[in-house]
Parts: C-alpha cells; sequence; structure tokens
C-alpha cells in the first residue's frame, strides 16, 4: 500500500510525465482547465483526459510582458508555463469565467496561441434567473460540440452516464478521505493530504478511484504523527505553496477540514443521477457553492466555515489568501467579522504561489498556534 | 480658467441636486438605489427610484483627493490594499461618514451589473450584507468573440424581464411600460446628445480636452433619462458648437491629438493637462466616456437594452478592443495613445500590453505610451513615472511631426 500512495505523490510532484506517459499509453486527448469549476464528467465521456491547470511554482519570466504584476500568480504562472512550453502535451484549454483575471488571461492567451484549441465556459453569475437554465444548458452543449470536434468521439448518453458514476464515486471517496483527515489526523502528513487531492487532478478518475479505495482502508490504521495539538479548518483558493502544510504538521496543527477552491469546494454536491443528462449537470452547477467567485448575496461562505468549525471541533480557522485574488479579498473582511462576533479565532496568511521565504509564515503559524494553544479567543 | 459658463453652472446645480434629493426623499415615493455605473437605469426611473453611483462618488472622492484617507479606513477593517480603490474609498465613506457631497443616502436596494467587472459583484454582495437590502444582479456574459451570442442575449433578456417584478416587489409598486418607454426615449436622446458633444473633438483644433469630457460625463453617468440631464446636453452642446464656430482651441496652438485608454487619474488632471498644454498636446478623446453612448431601439426595448448593456467595451474581446481603438484613431485623427495601467481596474488594463502590440503591428500603429497608476489612490501613482514617460513619448513625436499640419496615418 505504502507504493500506492507513492505513486500518487509522485503524479502530484510531476504531474506533466504522468499526463504524457497517459498520452502515449492511451492516444487520447488532453484537455487543460483553469480553475474553478468545469464539469469534467463531459470531458472524459469524451474519451478526453482532464486535467487542472492551476499554475504552480515557477520563475515568471516571460509572462511579465503580457501581464501585469498584480494579475494573481496562478494567471501569471499560467501564461508562464504556456510560454515555456510546459503544456505542450495539452491539446485544448478550457477558461472558465472565474474572475477578471482569468477572463482576460483568456484572450492574452487567444492573441499569443491562435492555433490551439480553446473553449471559454462563460458561465452565468446570477444563477436565480430563469434564464440561466436554458443559457447553461446551451453553454455545456457546446462544449460537448467542442470537446466532439476536439477528440473525434461522440459524446453518448451511455458514455456521459458513466463519466457521471464514475465522478459521484470520485466525490464520495474523497468525501470519506475528508472524514479520515478529521477523524484521525494522524493517518496523513498535510502535504500528504494535499498531494492526494492534486494527484487526482491529473489522473483518470477511474484509476484514482481504484489507487484511493485501496488505500482508505490502509490508511485508517496508518499513523505518521502525534494527535494534533491545534485542530484547523483552512479556508481559501489553495494550500499553496505546500511547506505550509509541512510547517503545520512540525508546529502541531492539523487540517481537519477545508473550504478551499482546490478542495472540498470543487468536490461537492454530487450529480444527481436520477435526473435526466445533461441536466443533471446543469443542476449541480447551480446547486454549487458557497464560493467567493460564485455570487451569492446572502454572502453564505461565513455560515458555512462556522458550521465547519462545529462539525470539525476545530479550534480556530486560517484564511490562505491568494494575493491579488479580489475574490477572496472581498470575502475577508466579512468572514472577520462574523468569525470575530463568533468567538472563533482566524489567521490571515497571504500568500503567492512563487513565494520562496517561508519564514514570515512560519512565525505567523507558530504564533497563532500559542494563541490557541492557551486557549484565547473562546 | 475661463469664467463659468451656463452649462458649467448647471451642472453644479445637476449635481447637487442628485447627491441632495435622495436624503430629502419620501421613500415610499422615492426609493434609493445603489447601483453600479453602466446599469439600466431606465427601469429605475420609471418606478421614480433615485439612483445613486458610488463609483461616481469614489471619483469625486479621488478627485478632492481624500481617496487615501477614505481608502486607509476600509484597510483597517480588512479590505485588501489590491481591490479596486473606488470600493475601498466608498466603503471607507460609510465606515466614517467622510464625503465630499456629505455622503451617499442610505440605499433601500441595490442593483449590480458585471458589464464592467467582477468587482462590483463583490462589492455589492458586501453592500447587501452591510445595508441589510436586497440586490439585484444584472450577468451580462463577457464576450470572447466578435459578435455577442444570441444565448447569451437571450439570458440577458431574460434577466431584464425579471428585474421588473423584482423592481415591483422591492418598491411595492406598479410598473408602468408606457411611462418606461418615454423615460427610454429621453436616455435615447441623451445619449445621442453625449455622441455629438465627444464627436465635436474631431474639429482641429479640438474644442476641449477629454479631462473636461471627464467632467462633463456626470449627468449621463448619473442622470440618464431624466429630463434635466437632457437639458444639460442640450445646453453644453449649444456651447461647444458656438466655440467651433469661433474657431476656440481648448489647448492653444494645439500640435499633437492623443486618445486616453483608461479611466482617469482624478487627483492628478490638472497637472497632467498642464504637462501636456506645454507640448500643445490635446487629449481629444477617451475610451472611457464612450462607455455611456447607450442608443436603444425603441420598437425593441429589452431586445436591445440586452445587447447594449452587454456591448460596454470593457465586457469584449481583446479583438473588439482593437478594433475601437483603431475606429479613434482614425476618426479622431490622433497622433497616439496614452494608456492608464490601473492597478485598480483589472479587466481594463490585463490585456493591454498584448494590445498595444497588435496595434503596433498594424497599419494604425501610432506612438503609445503606457504608464502605472490608480484612478483614486495615489499611493500607486508615481507622477515623476509619468513625466518621464510622456516626454519620451511626446520627444519621438515631436521629431516626426511636420511643423504646421496634421500628421496623416494611411
Ligand atoms: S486565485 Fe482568484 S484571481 Fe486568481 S485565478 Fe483564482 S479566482 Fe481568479
Ligand atoms: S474594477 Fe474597474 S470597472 Fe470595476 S469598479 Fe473598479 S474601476 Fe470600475
Amino acid at each position: 500500500m505504502e507504493s500506492v500512495l507513492q505513486s500518487l505523490l509522485e503524479v502530484a510532484a510531476n504531474p506533466s510525465s504522468e499526463v504524457s506517459r497517459w498520452r502515449q499509453r492511451t492516444g487520447g486527448k488532453v484537455v487543460g482547465w483553469l480553475p474553478i469549476y468545469v464539469p469534467e464528467e463531459i470531458i472524459h465521456a469524451a474519451g478526453a483526459l482532464p486535467v487542472s491547470l492551476w499554475g504552480g511554482r515557477t520563475e515568471i519570466v516571460r509572462a511579465d510582458a503580457h501581464l501585469q504584476g498584480f494579475a494573481c500568480s496562478v494567471v501569471r504562472a499560467v501564461l508562464e508555463y504556456g510560454l515555456k512550453g510546459t503544456y505542450n502535451m495539452v491539446d485544448g484549454f478550457i477558461f472558465p469565467s472565474t474572475c477578471d483575471h482569468i477572463q482576460n488571461t483568456s484572450d492574452i492567451w487567444a492573441s499569443l496561441f491562435p492555433d490551439r484549441p480553446k473553449f471559454d465556459l462563460v458561465y452565468p453569475a446570477n444563477r436565480q434567473s430563469k434564464a440561466a437554465v436554458v443559457y447553461l444548458e446551451q453553454l455545456f452543449a457546446d462544449l460537448e460540440q467542442w470537446l466532439e470536434e476536439l477528440t473525434g468521439q461522440k459524446v453518448t448518453s451511455e458514455k456521459l452516464r458513466e463519466s457521471v458514476k464514475i465522478y459521484n464515486c470520485y466525490r464520495a471517496l474523497l468525501a470519506d478521505l475528508f472524514s479520515l483527515r478529521s477523524r484521525k489526523p494522524e493517518s496523513l502528513s498535510g502535504p500528504e493530504m494535499g498531494q492526494i487531492v492534486k494527484s487526482s487532478l491529473f489522473l483518470e478518475k477511474a484509476e484514482f478511484n481504484r489507487h484511493l479505495s485501496d488505500l482508505l482502508p490502509w490508511l485508517e490504521h496508518r499513523k505518521v504523527k502525534p494527535a494534533p495539538k491545534a485542530r484547523l479548518v483552512l479556508t481559501g483558493i489553495m494550500a499553496e505553496p505546500q511547506e505550509i502544510l509541512a510547517i503545520l504538521d512540525e508546529l502541531g496543527g492539523a487540517i481537519v477540514a477545508d473550504d478551499l477552491a482546490l478542495g472540498a469546494r470543487i468536490l461537492r454536491a454530487p450529480v444527481r443521477e436520477e435526473l435526466p443528462l445533461p441536466a443533471a449537470l446543469v443542476d449541480r452547477h447551480l446547486r454549487l457553492g458557497p464560493c467567493s467567485t460564485l455570487y451569492d448575496w446572502r454572502k453564505g461562505r461565513g455560515a458555512h466555515v462556522q458550521h465547519l468549525v462545529a462539525e470539525h471541533a476545530a479550534d480556530g480557522v486560517i484564511f490562505i489568501n491568494m494575493k491579488f485574488c479580489e475574490a477572496e479579498e472581498f470575502d475577508y473582511p466579512v468572514l472577520k467579522a462574523e468569525l470575530e462576533e463568533a468567538g472563533i479565532p482566524l489567521l490571515f496568511l497571504e500568500v503567492e504561489q512563487q513565494m520562496a521565504a517561508m519564514g514570515q509564515i512560519r512565525t505567523r503559524l507558530q504564533a497563532f498556534l500559542e494563541v490557541l494553544g492557551k486557549g484565547a479567543g473562546s | 480658467m475661463l469664467k463659468m459658463s451656463h452649462a458649467g453652472n448647471y451642472l453644479l446645480g445637476l449635481t447637487m441636486l442628485h447627491y441632495t434629493a435622495p436624503k430629502q426623499a419620501d421613500r415610499k415615493k422615492n426609493p434609493v438605489a445603489w447601483c453600479s455605473s453602466i446599469v439600466p437605469v431606465e427601469f429605475l426611473r420609471a418606478l421614480d427610484v433615485l439612483p445613486l453611483f458610488p463609483e461616481n462618488h469614489a471619483a469625486l472622492i479621488g478627485a478632492r483627493k481624500m481617496g487615501v484617507e477614505l481608502a486607509e479606513a476600509a484597510e483597517a477593517i480588512g479590505y485588501s490594499n489590491d481591490i479596486c480603490s473606488y470600493a475601498r474609498a466608498d466603503i471607507g465613506h460609510i465606515l466614517t461618514g467622510k464625503s465630499p457631497v456629505d455622503g451617499l443616502a442610505r440605499p433601500d436596494f441595490l442593483v449590480c451589473c458585471n458589464n464592467i467587472c467582477g468587482t462590483v459583484v463583490k462589492w455589492y454582495e458586501n453592500l447587501a450584507k452591510h445595508f441589510h437590502v436586497p440586490l439585484f444582479l444584472l450577468d451580462t456574459p463577457f464576450n470572447h468573440e466578435r459578435e455577442i451570442s444570441e444565448h447569451s442575449l437571450r439570458y440577458v433578456e431574460g434577466q431584464l424581464r425579471e428585474f421588473i417584478p423584482w423592481l415591483e416587489g422591492v418598491t411595492g409598486k406598479i410598473f408602468d411600460y408606457e411611462r418606461f418607454q418615454e423615460i427610454a426615449m429621453v436616455s435615447n436622446e441623451t445619449s445621442k446628445l453625449w455622441r455629438e458633444v465627444l464627436a465635436l473633438a474631431k474639429h482641429k483644433p479640438a474644442p476641449f480636452t477629454a479631462f473636461d469630457t471627464f467632467n462633463y460625463m456626470a449627468p449621463i453617468v448619473t442622470m440618464r433619462g431624466t429630463p434635466e440631464a437632457l437639458e444639460y446636453y442640450r445646453l453644453l452642446l449649444d456651447e461647444l458648437l458656438q466655440k467651433v464656430k469661433e474657431g476656440a482651441a481648448a489647448v492653444p496652438g494645439e500640435k499633437y491629438r492623443l486618445l486616453w485608454n483608461g479611466i482617469p487619474v482624478w487627483y492628478s488632471m490638472r497637472p497632467m493637462l498642464q504637462l501636456l498644454a506645454k507640448y500643445r498636446a490635446n487629449l481629444v478623446c477617451s475610451t472611457y466616456t464612450n462607455g455611456w453612448v447607450l442608443e436603444f431601439d425603441t420598437d425593441n426595448l429589452l431586445g436591445s437594452m440586452a445587447r447594449v448593456y452587454s456591448a460596454i467595451m470593457i465586457n469584449q474581446s481583446l479583438g473588439l478592443k482593437l478594433t475601437n481603438l483603431q475606429k479613434m484613431l482614425s476618426n479622431f485623427d490622433l497622433d497616439g495613445i496614452i494608456h492608464h495601467s490601473n492597478r485598480s481596474c483589472k479587466p481594463y488594463c490585463f490585456g493591454l500590453y498584448d494590445l498595444s502590440r497588435q496595434l503596433q503591428a498594424s497599419n494604425h500603429a501610432v506612438p503609445e505610451m503606457i504608464f502605472d497608476g490608480d484612478q483614486t489612490d495615489p499611493r500607486h501613482f508615481s507622477w515623476a513615472q509619468f513625466e518621464s514617460r510622456f516626454q519620451s513619448f511626446i520627444e519621438p513625436l515631436m521629431l516626426t511631426q511636420s511643423p504646421n499640419g496634421y500628421r496623416r496615418q494611411s
């Protein structure tokens, strides 16, 4: 079992070699998608491998000529990878309308790579509107058609139903993994946990499901670290740079639940298999949230985070802020006021994907955990 | 400075009226709505709702150099300095009560349209939470293509249809479609005049500068659909036509005609004007002020409003932005472009570098300069950088320029 775990960690550490391997083995097309929400089921049903393009740690050299320094580090990294050829094994690109950063980067991308197939997944932001349903149905139909042209394969309803099953199983398995993380935080190190989730974004899901269902029973009895001194909820876009998770382990803090985009947010809301397809995928998109990038006049995130704190008996919350992500930055003051009122300790950590120096982050985490240790704030 | 013109006086009065009327309003008759800058106010006016525009207010905050103080007030409760300074300044005003116009009257509800950015969506979510009032989002999907798709337009039109009962619900009033049509006509007429005003800059020399239009624009933004705004643009157009007739030049000896691409740097307009004038350069037009030329087909109001409100330039593909720039370059016979790389306004300026590169590669190439700034927050603007970039931009122009007459682009 250790070797299964190791193989997942390797995929996460070096996704491009895994993706290239898949491409060679199957001769299939690779479809890369930017954050945050994409109906991967349709890509899967078209016989392509969906892979997430969520940036990463790379020095920004070429992208600066196209994007100002106040673009978030995710889109800067995506552009950098594109320009330096890291995405050469990606056959098609999906840019969702997640935020102004991605939306504008999509147009920059189009002018740099006019011949690389790209689909703009411009979602309806007003999901309350009845008109949004029709619009979204059309959008997914267009996506399906684009994928069929790219892969030369038909998305039959049978294939789509099969993919939906595989993805629902994937979400259920990750829910089990998340439950383990809360019940037995000792079973996985912080970075291991992060890497397993990340590996799932590059592996074909049926294959990933097999690995994870093998692993889960074994993990129940695994112990890699002492019982945590503090149980934490992590909210934000993603837990990167990953060193943060290692530092938390060292300091005795355990993430017992998350509200991360690259984490629990994309794994919520299983598709209702009793509904017809593709309407069921539309229905899922309409049920997603709360998320800083999905319009929500009720600002439901605060209640959700408080719910996570209660459900997982957490001692505090870390808001991990991807610098320049306005969607998140607008949520922060609201969440801060709500958590203060509820007496839940909160730490604001600002990160960029390219940051190297972790000294300040360590100091801040240490101070926060000390405060939690003293029971302050409760 | 010239003495205040008739239209100028009228504008001052209108601004006063715009900010004070909501404070004195009987909210049953005249509910107050806060709106993002390009929403279909015609619906609101039809129900006697008084709209207020936090962005316009924030621009005033910027112009009165109160931007830093108010932005810092928002930052003190956790708003990141990365967030658009309009939002920070305006939230700072809510927190401190400070404002150049004695503040905005409290809203009864909110209306937000994302045809300018995603920032306003987040900003209005927070306002709804803060004031505990209802919020309507009109979503106009971003257009990555040359044409806005039909299904996108149907979706926007569908939302406009839903907007009517929503408004009836929050105002407790009955929507009168005929009244709405009349208001749309007034709005149309006003937009037409605004377009004509802006077009006068085609005259050589131009009778005004784009800096002037940043003042002229207030009523088209805040009072579109009212007889007062219509009257203002009639007065203004008359005055400006008179100036054209007299051959008056906003910049004496106008020699270089430039385009402004971006939001104004509200707190630095005068020094910029003076610097440009020193070189006999005039900003004759801007991509910004065009945003409020909104003309509808009155025979198909909802359908055409869906299109017009979706088609705001900042909501369009880079390709359309390029075409727009090229058109303006030839229509106004321009010699160069000043681009504002604005730390606040991501959607306006991400893509600017490639836009400029594409323009240079096209047969519309003119000299361009890009400077780093922020519309309300001077902490992200450096006069020294602006000045030196402007000099390196204008000096080659001076070398290529024939001494009398205008350089023509092929
Ligand atoms: S981190 Fe925020 S700004 Fe950056 S791509 Fe993701 S949602 Fe957009
Ligand atoms: S981000 Fe730009 S368009 Fe949006 S409110 Fe700020 S200045 Fe206006």
